[in-house]
């Protein structure tokens, strides 16, 4: 899942200062999940933005934001729609942003942040409802290890993304100096691996990572 | 001696911390340095410690090196890739600069520029690992260094009151491996923890430098028990300092430094000193000591 949190209020409007006439695109997968893009996150958006004086001229809510040719096509549909906005508001991450900075020729404006890949992690009753929480568990770095270190990632469990054990960070309850209320990457990889009887990964030497094979941006084929 | 000719003869070893400031002033610390040349075996110079952007290490290194003292090039993995780094090593080795400190580093949360980009593109065994590499005529990638190839003196760090202890043990005994000749530990104030560590540590057969903070008022030690991972300050000393008034402040502190210097030398190859702006006061604290 790619996690996003929407934009303030205050920093959309910003963005939309120089528009009066808004299309809005969310998506059916991350951003509904995450509650930053899905049919109520467009609906109350729509409300907003008409209180604030501006115009919205129809919304599409595809699939999955981030496959172009079928958002292409869903697209067809809202085509009037998209042709007398002057702007279209995106409630998505990155990915579904690019999609249609590639398919129409409108100013495409982001209102959220994309900040990570992470699975939804557990479900909290909270005094306001249910509350999805997601964790950071892949940095996408192109050479996966998770073998070597208990199927936990140093790249992104530890801060500094250490590879050869931690530094001298870690607090006396397990947590990590760098932010006191996530665990140090590095005791979670220590325990798991004592828990499975090999730690002898931990004292094997582990390379550097080889950053050849992350040249932005990258590319690939699946065949279908 | 080179500090390297002392660790080889066995001598008991006296290092000084000095943590430029931010700003370009050398000179106190040359002065500092000079006075305390015929007791202290090596000065460490920190690499923008607690991240916060200040002289670089390499800078008060050469000044050092120049006035004929010994210094120890600490560098962290934090602000520089593996070019700059090695490139950074090839630098210290022209200016005759051999001893270096590999650590990781603070990480820019912790500094007073949180927008900075960490870089940690290697680690500190890596970064060993690459020293080695170099002194053999390769850097990282495999390619030919020009000669005279450098020469180094490394030295790596570890964290004895880290709890669990055993992830530091096998992160030492893999910078052991990658050539860490010798450690200078975070700072201690128990010597129960200390033994312990250095039941564990001994078998790696690698000289170990106790590190020694000099407590400045009850506050820093509270702090350094709130923030500070694996240091513990026991009640004893916080009340001492407590109860200090404040003109005698520096003669308790050095009072518990040397103390605990007594206590700890026995059990290790020498005390790295880390006055935390308090460089003035590493003669007496020697003194008390009998260093």
């Amino acid at each position: 899942m790619v996690v996003t949190v929407q934009k303030s209020r205050e920093e959309i409007l910003k963005k939309l200062e120089p528009f009066k006439k808004v299309f809005l695109s969310g998506c059916q997968s991350c951003a509904t999940t995450c509650r930053t893009g899905g049919e109520r996150e467009l609906k109350d958006m729509t409300q907003f933005l008409t209180e604030s004086g501006k115009e919205v001229t129809g919304y599409l809510l595809p699939e999955k934001g981030c496959l172009l040719p079928p958002v292409k096509k869903e697209l067809r549909a809202s085509q009037k729609a998209v042709d007398d906005a002057e702007v279209i508001l995106l409630l998505c991450c990155g990915l579904g942003n690019q999609v249609l900075t590639e398919i129409t020729k409108k100013v495409v404006v982001p209102g959220c942040d994309t900040l990570f890949l992470g699975p939804e992690w557990k479900t909290e009753i909270s005094p306001t409802g249910l509350v999805n929480t997601f964790e950071e568990k892949c940095s996408l770095c192109g050479e996966c290890i998770l073998d070597l270190m208990g199927g936990l990632c140093p790249h992104t469990l530890c801060a500094k993304g250490l590879l050869n054990g931690p530094c001298g960070g870690t607090t006396k309850d397990g947590k990590c100096e760098v932010n006191g209320d996530r665990l140090c990457g590095w005791i979670l990889i220590y325990n798991r691996l004592k828990e499975i009887g090999r730690l002898d990964l931990m004292k094997a030497n582990q390379p550097a990572k080889d950053w050849s094979k992350k040249i932005k941006p990258l590319r690939a084929k699946a065949a279908v | 001696m080179t500090f390297k000719e002392k660790i080889k003869a066995g001598k008991f070893l006296v290092t000084v911390e000095f943590g430029p400031e931010k700003g370009t002033e050398t000179q106190p610390f040359i002065d500092i340095g000079a006075s305390l040349a015929s007791r202290v075996d090596g000065f460490n110079v920190t690499d923008l410690q607690s991240a916060v952007m200040r002289l670089g290490s390499l800078a008060l290194c050469i000044k050092l090196k120049e006035a004929g003292l010994e210094p120890i090039l600490q560098m962290t993995c934090r602000d520089r890739n593996r070019l700059a780094l090695q490139s950074d090593l090839l630098s210290a080795a022209a200016f005759g600069i051999e001893n270096v400190l590999a650590l990781t580093g603070d990480h820019p949360m912790l500094g007073d520029d949180h927008a900075a980009k960490p870089v940690f593109d290697y680690d500190t065994v890596q970064l060993l690992d690459a020293a080695r590499k170099m002194e053999q005529g390769q850097d990282a990638a495999g390619n030919k260094l020009a000669e005279p190839f450098p020469h180094f003196c490394l030295g790596a760090v570890v964290n004895p009151g880290a709890d669990p202890l055993e992830p530091q043990l096998i992160k030492m005994e893999k910078k052991v491996a990658a050539g860490a000749e010798f450690f200078q530990t975070q700072a201690v104030y128990e010597v129960d923890t200390f033994e312990k560590f250095i039941r564990q540590a001994e078998q790696f057969q690698v000289p170990i430098m106790v590190g020694i903070v000099l407590l400045k008022n009850a506050g820093m030690a509270k702090y350094m028990n709130e923030h500070v991972s694996g240091v513990h300050v026991p009640d004893n000393y916080i009340k001492r300092m407590a109860d200090a008034p404040k003109e005698q402040r520096v003669a308790e502190s050095i009072a518990i430094a040397s103390e605990l210097i007594g206590k700890l030398k026995g059990m290790c190859r020498g005390v790295h000193i880390m006055p935390i702006g308090w460089e003035r006061h590493c003669g007496k604290v020697l003194d008390a000591a009998g260093l």
